[in-house]
């Protein structure tokens, strides 16, 4: 029960948790900046925070290509292979 | 010799033991068995054991180096993990069955020649098929024949492979292939172990069979055959650049489905497939770094996944269901599940401090250090997908998302003693990864807690959260399939079935006429003239062996009645009987 009380509780607070990873994505851009870069071996390694970027394209690329994809061909009736 | 043991004999004959124990001692056995094997795995020191001359071919038995022994030693951890999983499972067939492919599996990993390799790789494959078909629906039974045949095939490419290979070298060690000498033996060898690696486009099998193994059988499934494939293709086949290719093919294939997955134990297994990918990739990069990647991230995923798969698991069991669309609302009445299960997704994503930051990161350095950087952005792009549908999609939607009424328990304890377990494991190798490192072939000078790293992973982590949950409304899943290559056999089997039925079966039917209307009309003219000699002569004599030979045919027709599974159940029991037998001997 104390487990999903803890659960609970969170689930209670979403506006602060929401406020606290806005506030560490900003915080870890912020780093990015400052830190040392030892032997790059992409372009993209170079560019302070580019892998934010990467993250959020690539994940809203998965999502709208495989669900298009998912609702024309891919997607079937589940008793398809009967 | 005399000392050393072979683990996979254990296991092996190990079961055989396992229908005879009462209740509780049954369930100590089966936790001191890989205990106990675990236990000689650390033992062991390298070096050659077990060979032998039969028939003129060098069998070697057990061949016990670095390689060796990273996977012998996670193979028998894991071993206790999912015996413990399912140590209160009454069915005595699924832990037997779980033995004899662990046994298997074990077999491959020491085995120093292709004889060796190619029996037991083929005990995998019907030790494991059990685990299917315990399950004991329509669709666990069809599943399970799918994926035998598959597995026969990619057997068969295989001793193919072996054939040629011996035609021209002239023995069957089981050794390092250099990439330029490589013909047609050694592409076959490598498409036999491909198939069981789940490489593109011979993964179907996987995402078909997992989801339909019964609860504690998919923990034990998602360990073995994929990771004895990597395994055996690190042995052989480093260096490949086609595996390079494929591998990181796998990783994105994987995580796109499992994007759009319905099942829990899908969208893990098409993870199985992307993870594994990485292994591949890792492979044929084929530089130390990336080898020890290959070796290090087989390891941490064996834990991890099994812990998801234990996780999902846990929600079937005590749910009866396995479809996101069916789930929701769970984190009331099964927190801890979801904990352990959590673990397994951040671990599986790459967090930090868990045992996914340490393992993949050696690989993904790995191709960037030997000038890939396409293939080392594609894997980024493939940890994105994992951390979307493992660690947010399948969590949100089975204990969060909508309330789906349910109101379940948490697991039995010996499942949230396994999960919690394993959870520690995957905790610990984050902290410490020296304690992994230095099981791995090569010596390790990677870091992967250096700045610029926990930077690029947290960055990719928390923004690929923030576009999950903007585009949440668009992932809620639907009760539907997804087509993959199965498609083409499925289709190709259906269609075959049919003109079976209609075009054969009319055939046959046209010459069942032809024969009974001229045929038995000759035959019935011959036998009115043998009948009256018959009635004098031999009457007397034959009706005594009639007898005889009736009586013999009942207790034949009495032995038939069983179906096909128990005939290979029986058939495997006294191949395993045989061999094991021999090798005492």
């Amino acid at each position: 029960m104390i487990w999903a009380n803890a659960i609970q509780t969170l689930r209670d607070n979403l506006k602060t948790i929401k406020t606290i990873l806005y506030a560490l994505m900003a915080l870890t851009i912020a780093v990015d900046f400052l830190i040392p870069r030892h032997e790059p071996h992409f372009f993209g390694d170079k560019i302070p925070g580019f892998w934010s970027v990467f993250g959020f394209v690539g994940c809203l690329l998965l999502i709208k290509v495989m669900k298009g994809l998912a609702h024309t061909i891919l997607g079937q009736r589940e008793d398809y292979y009967g | 010799m005399d000392s050393w043991i072979h683990p996979a004999l254990l296991y092996i004959l190990g079961a055989f033991l396992i229908p005879f124990l009462p209740g509780r001692f049954k369930q100590v056995y089966l936790l001191a068995l890989p205990a106990y094997a675990f236990y000689q795995v650390l033992q062991m020191t390298p070096g050659v054991y077990g060979s032998f001359q039969y028939l003129g071919f060098e069998i070697v038995l057990g061949r016990v180096d670095k390689l060796s022994l990273v996977f012998a030693h996670v193979f028998t951890l894991m071993s206790f993990l999912g015996f413990l999983y399912g140590l209160h499972v009454k069915d005595d067939s699924q832990p037997m069955a779980a033995c004899f492919y662990i046994g298997g599996s074990l077999g491959v990993t020491f085995a120093g020649d292709y004889l060796t390799v190619f029996i037991f790789w083929e005990m995998m494959a019907f030790g494991s098929v059990f685990l299917v078909w315990a399950r004991k629906t329509a669709a666990s039974t069809a599943a399970g024949y799918r994926y035998l045949l598959m597995h026969i095939f990619g057997g068969l490419l295989l001793l193919a492979g072996i054939f040629l290979r011996y035609q021209h070298t002239g023995n069957l060690d089981f050794v390092l292939i250099p990439e330029a000498g490589a013909g047609l033996a050694e592409y076959l060898i490598l498409a036999g172990f491909a198939l069981n690696a789940a490489v593109f486009p011979l993964h179907a099998w996987l995402p078909d069979a997992y989801p339909e193994a019964t609860v504690t059988g998919a923990v034990f499934m998602c360990a073995y055959t994929t990771k004895t494939a990597v395994y055996v293709l690190a042995r052989a086949f480093p260096g490949f650049d086609v595996l390079a290719v494929m591998g990181v093919v796998m990783t994105i294939y994987g995580v796109c489905y499992a994007t759009i997955e319905n099942d829990m134990r899908r969208i893990l297994s098409y993870h199985i497939i992307s993870q594994v990918g990485y292994m591949v990739a890792g492979v044929g990069i084929g530089t130390e770094l990336a080898l020890n990647g290959a070796c290090a991230h087989a390891y941490a995923h064996i834990l991890y996944k099994a812990l998801l798969f234990m996780g999902a698991g846990a929600v079937l069991e005590m749910t009866g269901r396995s479809k996101l669309s069916d789930l929701g609302g769970l984190y009331k009445y099964m927190p801890l599940s979801l904990i352990f299960y959590v673990v397994g997704g951040i671990s599986i994503s790459g967090f930090p401090f868990f045992s996914g930051f340490v393992s993949k990161s050696l690989i993904v350095a790995g191709a960037g250090e030997a000038h890939h950087p396409l293939l080392m952005v594609l894997m980024l792009l493939a940890s994105v997908g994992t951390f979307l549908s493992v660690g947010l999609k399948l969590p949100y939607f089975a204990w969060f998302g909508k309330d789906s009424g349910l109101q379940p328990k948490e697991p039995p304890k010996n499942m949230l003693w396994a999960m919690g377990l394993t959870s520690f494991l995957c905790f610990f190798i984050g902290v410490y990864p020296q304690a992994l490192y230095e099981l791995l072939p090569f010596p390790v000078t990677y870091h992967p807690y250096s700045a610029a790293h926990f930077s690029e992973t947290v960055q990719i982590l928390l923004f690929t959260g923030l576009g999950f949950f903007l585009l949440l409304k668009k992932l809620t899943p639907e009760a539907k399939i997804n087509l993959d290559f199965d498609w083409f056999y499925r289709k190709v089997l259906a269609g075959f079935m049919w003109f079976d039925r209609t075009a054969i079966q009319g055939a046959d039917n046209w010459w069942s006429n032809l024969y009974r209307t001229l045929a038995l009309k000759i035959l019935m003219a011959f036998a009115r003239g043998f009948s009256r000699f018959d009635r004098w002569g031999i009457d007397g004599v034959v009706d005594n062996v009639a007898y005889g030979t009736r009586g013999l045919g009942d207790k034949f027709r009495a032995a038939q009645g069983g179906n096909l599974q128990q005939y290979l159940a029986l058939a495997m029991l006294i191949f395993f009987v045989v061999i094991g037998v021999y090798i005492i001997w």
